[in-house]
């Protein structure tokens, strides 16, 4: 048995377990403008999804209670961070419905972190804990 | 049956003997291979350095002169307890200057590539796919440096599983963490990387600036590190000025608005 093998063995295991990355990070940009002890919850259909840095960007419209289409965007944290959480490039597409818990930005402008998100019946975590739930 | 039993049962044995192997006596005087922190959040350290974080706790307090306590003043930070909106912020990296040395470390320290030579010491780093060279060919550190972005970097190994750098020369523009600490064009640096074993060693980085410090701070504290296979893909992950200035443009800016 070659130690190198050895090495692969036991790297690959560690590795494993330690790609799960906590869930308050957004490490390029703060949390400052969020209202964080309150969770949001929209229905939304996906209009945009950009997989780039500093964050990852989900752009979709909501009705509010009026029935007016108000356009939402949401971040996450960058590719590498939420391809270690099971995102992809292309799991949103335009027109996808969306249910989205997140936490919005003080100043009442459409904008949020999404914090859990499921789209064509499957459940994503987002970034940090929904509040007032206790961590998963 | 019976050889489908012994297939399985060697395959165990085999991974087992492969493990124990991977816990085995580490190389001498060399770090070759792509490491990365054993707890991703220490190495990506958004409120500031490890070990003193920006978190407001006393004993976190950094020893500022009135020099350094005025030049914090100035860095505008996006993390830590006086964060401000992303669109108030002025972190040079978020316009795409380089992050520099020691902020390379202190944050965003993720899979970093160890490459060494007769002469130097070579880490590849994934954020922004930089890399610095520590000289081993038995120089000192220059007296009078110009400052440059990774400043200026020496290296010796004092055991068989210690290798320790100094660092001078750098640039007074970067900030030392992503909590916005400053330095001067004085500060110097020491890291130790000690090697425990085959896959693991441990990083403690010291601070030595005079001008903004009224003493050496401990920035790393035997922060683990663990070796990950070679045929490890490193993920891309740049600073790309279009990228940010859309970012800002969708989301960062409509945040701060009153």
């Amino acid at each position: 048995m070659k130690k190198g093998f050895g090495i692969w063995v036991f790297s690959t295991w560690m590795m494993t377990f330690s790609l799960v990355i906590p869930g308050e990070l957004l490490a390029h940009h703060g949390s400052a403008i969020y209202d964080n002890g309150k969770a949001v919850v929209v229905k939304g259909v996906v209009t945009e999804w950009t997989w780039s840095n500093p964050h990852c960007l989900l752009e979709f419209d909501v009705k509010d209670a009026k029935g007016n289409s108000v356009h939402w965007v949401a971040e996450v944290s960058n590719p590498p961070d939420m391809t270690a959480r099971g995102w992809t490039r292309k799991m949103f597409k335009p027109g996808d419905e969306v249910d989205l818990t997140l936490v919005a930005a003080k100043n009442g402008e459409p904008i949020g972190r999404i914090v859990r998100v499921v789209v064509n019946g499957k459940t994503y975590a987002g970034m940090g804990a929904v509040p007032g739930e206790a961590k998963q | 049956m019976r050889a489908a039993i012994l297939f399985i049962s060697t395959l165990f044995i085999a991974a087992f003997i492969a493990t124990l192997a991977a816990f085995g006596q580490a190389p001498k005087r060399d770090l070759t291979g792509i490491w990365a922190p054993v707890n991703a959040i220490d190495g990506i350290a958004p409120n500031g350095a490890r070990n003193m974080p920006a978190d407001g706790k006393p004993e976190h307090e950094l020893p500022y002169t009135a020099a350094g306590l005025a030049a914090l003043k100035k860095n505008r930070s996006s993390n830590g307890p006086n964060e401000v909106a992303a669109a108030d912020e002025n972190d040079p990296a978020h316009v795409c200057d380089p992050q520099g040395f020691p902020r390379e470390v202190l944050f965003e320290l993720r899979a970093t590539h160890f490459i060494q030579t007769p002469l130097q010491t070579m880490m590849l780093f994934t954020y922004n796919k930089v890399w610095r060279n520590i000289w081993t060919d038995g120089r000192g550190l220059p007296k009078d440096p110009d400052p440059h972005w990774f400043g200026y970097s020496v290296g010796k190994w004092t055991d068989d599983k210690t290798f320790v750098v100094q660092t001078n020369g750098t640039d007074a523009r970067t900030w030392v963490d992503n909590a916005g600490r400053p330095h001067s064009e004085d500060l110097k640096m020491e890291e130790v990387y000690h090697r425990l074993d085959q896959n693991t060693m441990e990083l403690t980085m010291t601070l030595d600036d005079p001008t903004y410090y009224t003493k050496p701070w401990v920035a790393l504290n035997k922060m683990k590190l663990k070796l990950l296979p070679p045929t490890t893909e490193i993920p891309e992950m740049m600073c790309s000025p279009s990228e940010i200035a859309e970012y800002n443009r969708k989301h960062a800016s409509r945040g701060a608005k009153q």
